[in-house]
């Protein structure tokens, strides 16, 4: 079932000053009800984008639809919109509930309603007995769960998180991202969510949206974006990858042959150019690379010596080197097994990507973006 | 035998009690200069107003609260209570009024921090110049051939000069807006750049309009700045008896009444004004202090 659009981006371009081009022609739509998560390196423009969304940031070309409405020129307090701000901003003069009584004040909700909602949306976050607190006396995640309350007890159409989950501890971070998703779930509005964690937005989206240097990189759910990267940046930013390069040789429907310096690799293409001669990527996640004697079994094989291993807890990532000194890593189940041991690496042609792009911007140094400067 | 929490000092020397209590050492100077320079003088005031007649120390032997009696009888100490505090009520509105803008403007609507500073550094300026001078110069805007005079007549608006326009209690109001002005400005200024933008942007995005952003935030979360530049600009007024002897024509104010006195020679009586003065200053910024709980509304 096809659900209606309930936010509209279009070619949206915001500048700072005159240098910094931090939204460079975005566009997508979100359908409503979606759990959409903006995912990106510090700096990619989600941070900004949300704040077009929500109206306290300007934009200089491009138009922005909620509900089917252009939002040009319409004012934050006029959007059916709510913010989680990143700092969570409560409201230091006002009581818990006042903090999250405040947008049904001021959308001039009578009292009894007011504290019938404030205090359901108070029970969801579990803060019940918090109301005559000052945000002051909460700690770190208490205050954030008082945030989401105060956005969320509004039910606007879109909600938007700005970084929710980047200041509370590992732990903490689990717990929050199963309670977004069964609150969106119970909810059913269209929440948008920005992060730059691969672990948050791959557990919680419904739909995942990789943002580079102001650009949209890919956008889909978290299992094509992550089995199906189209790009190298969108491959690098959301999960590990073992890459080579190449020239790709021959393509038939899917199925796309890469010449590497490891030699022929066959791997999946779901673009529509066509890639014969030009110069690609290929990759492979270190999850579905398979440690064997026999090198037929599957469509692709190398070979490489055993140089380290890092233990995980559950799996084991194993270091491989090949005689091109190329790393290859492999995460698996334990094996037996000794440095310096010579092993056949394989994998078929499903599980490996062939990476038309290194970005969707030419000339972007995507170790940069990744790792910073 | 070992104990377990360690012995008790028995005897403590003077030494050892110096060296444990020499951070409230340093409170000494301010201390005895408070006491000196602040305690006394008012407790002096206070014992020589049960006194009466001419003297002017305290005679122990001659209590009398006949002076109290006296002043409270008297109608005219009621119009002089409410002239006095009445003026400085006022004029620390029409003050909180012109600053509160002016500091508004200066923290959120100039950008650079800089050019905020110089802005700041200029409202400075004028306060180098001494106080009497600056009230001196209003004659030549206010006075019979000052600058406003000038304007109206040469607009044809008025055929001869107001006299009004100086020696009234407007004139007043205006003179100290003007003087105590920046003791308003610098306390709210101070406020309002504490305030996080983003607690803004977030009350818009959940739907309240700037001018109930500016009410239920801006507003409430400079209230300390308000508060205490009113304070200062309401005391600093109270005490002021100079300005209103100049320029008030002829407006009676306590201040005014206890130098009056003292001049005279009455120091018991002056002293039971100044009493007075004291009493009803001090209930006034009770008020005021519990309107607003300072400590709560600056960040926990």
């Amino acid at each position: 079932m096809k659900m209606a659009t309930v936010l509209e981006i279009k070619d949206l371009v915001k500048w700072y000053g005159k240098e910094v081009l931090a939204l460079n022609k975005v566009s997508f739509g979100v359908e409503k009800g979606d759990f959409f998560v903006l995912i990106g390196p510090s700096g990619c423009g989600k941070s900004t984008l949300l704040k077009c969304i929500a109206g306290i940031l300007h934009w200089d070309q491009g138009d922005i639809y909620i509900g089917g409405k252009s939002m040009k020129g319409v004012p934050a307090y006029k959007r059916d919109i709510a913010l989680m701000p990143e700092r969570y901003a409560l409201f230091p003069n006002m009581r818990i509930f006042d903090n999250v009584a405040f947008g049904l004040r001021m959308r001039g909700e009578d009292i009894s309603e007011i504290r019938k909602n404030v205090n359901e949306a108070l029970k969801m976050v579990g803060l019940e007995g918090f109301e005559r607190r000052w945000p002051g006396e909460l700690s770190g995640g208490q205050q954030q769960r008082v945030s989401i309350a105060r956005a969320i007890v509004v039910n606007p159409a879109v909600l938007l998180l700005d970084e929710p989950l980047s200041h509370v501890d590992y732990r903490l971070q689990r717990k929050m991202m199963d309670d977004f998703r069964k609150l969106q779930s119970e909810l059913g509005n269209t929440w948008i969510l920005t992060t730059h964690v691969q672990e948050q937005g791959l557990s919680m989206a419904r739909t995942m949206m990789v943002m580079n240097t102001g650009v949209v990189e890919q956008i889909g759910t978290p299992e094509e974006i992550y089995d199906h990267p189209r790009t190298v940046f969108a491959a690098r930013f959301v999960g590990d990858i073992n890459l080579f390069h190449g020239e790709a040789v021959s393509q038939e429907k899917r199925k796309c042959r890469v010449k590497t310096e490891v030699g022929e690799l066959v791997g999946t293409y779901l673009g529509d150019s066509d890639l014969r001669g030009r110069k690609v990527a290929y990759g492979v996640r270190p999850e579905k690379v398979k440690i064997t004697k026999d090198t037929d079994t599957y469509d692709n094989a190398v070979r490489a010596k055993l140089t380290g291993h890092y233990y995980f807890g559950e799996l084991i990532e194993y270091s491989f080197e090949t005689k091109e000194n190329l790393d290859i890593k492999v995460r698996t189940e334990p094996i037996e097994c000794r440095l310096g041991d010579t092993f056949a690496l394989g994998w078929n042609a499903e599980d490996g990507s062939v990476l038309e792009k290194s970005c969707m911007i030419e000339g972007v140094d995507i170790e940069e973006v990744i790792y910073g400067k | 035998m070992v104990s377990d929490v360690g012995d008790l000092p028995e005897k403590t020397s003077i030494r050892e009690f110096l060296a444990r209590h020499s951070s409230y050492m340093l409170m000494l100077p301010p201390l005895i200069a408070f006491i000196l320079f602040m305690i006394i003088p008012t407790a002096m005031v206070l014992l020589l107003s049960f006194n009466a007649g001419g003297q002017v120390t305290f005679d122990p032997t001659q209590i009398t609260i006949e002076n109290y009696i006296k002043m409270l009888t008297r109608q005219t100490t009621y119009i002089l209570i409410r002239d006095t505090f009445g003026m400085s009520l006022l004029s620390t509105i029409v003050t909180l009024i012109v600053a509160y803008p002016v500091a508004y403007f200066l923290a959120f609507k100039v950008e650079s921090f800089r050019f905020q500073n110089i802005l700041l550094f200029l409202l400075i300026v004028p306060y180098w110049v001494d106080w009497s001078i600056r009230s001196i110069s209003w004659l030549s805007i206010l006075g019979s051939d000052g600058v406003v005079n000038y304007l109206l007549l040469s607009l044809g608006w008025i055929k001869e000069p107001i006299g009004e326009l100086l020696f009234t209690r407007w004139t007043l109001l205006i003179i100290w807006a003007q003087t105590n002005m920046l003791f308003m400005l610098f306390p709210i200024y101070l406020a309002l750049i504490k305030i996080d933008p983003e607690l803004l942007a977030v009350a818009q995005a959940l739907g309240a309009s700037p001018s109930r952003t500016f009410y239920h935030i801006t507003f409430k979360l400079s209230l300390p700045g308000v508060i205490v530049g009113s304070v200062f600009v309401f005391v600093s007024t109270i005490g002021d008896y100079v300005t209103p002897a100049l320029w008030a024509g002829g407006l009676q104010t306590l201040g005014l009444t206890v130098q009056n006195y003292a001049w005279l020679f009455q120091w018991p009586v002056a002293s039971t004004f100044a009493v007075l003065m004291l009493i009803v200053t001090l209930t006034i910024l009770y008020v005021m202090l519990k309107t607003v709980n300072i400590k709560r509304v600056f960040y926990e």
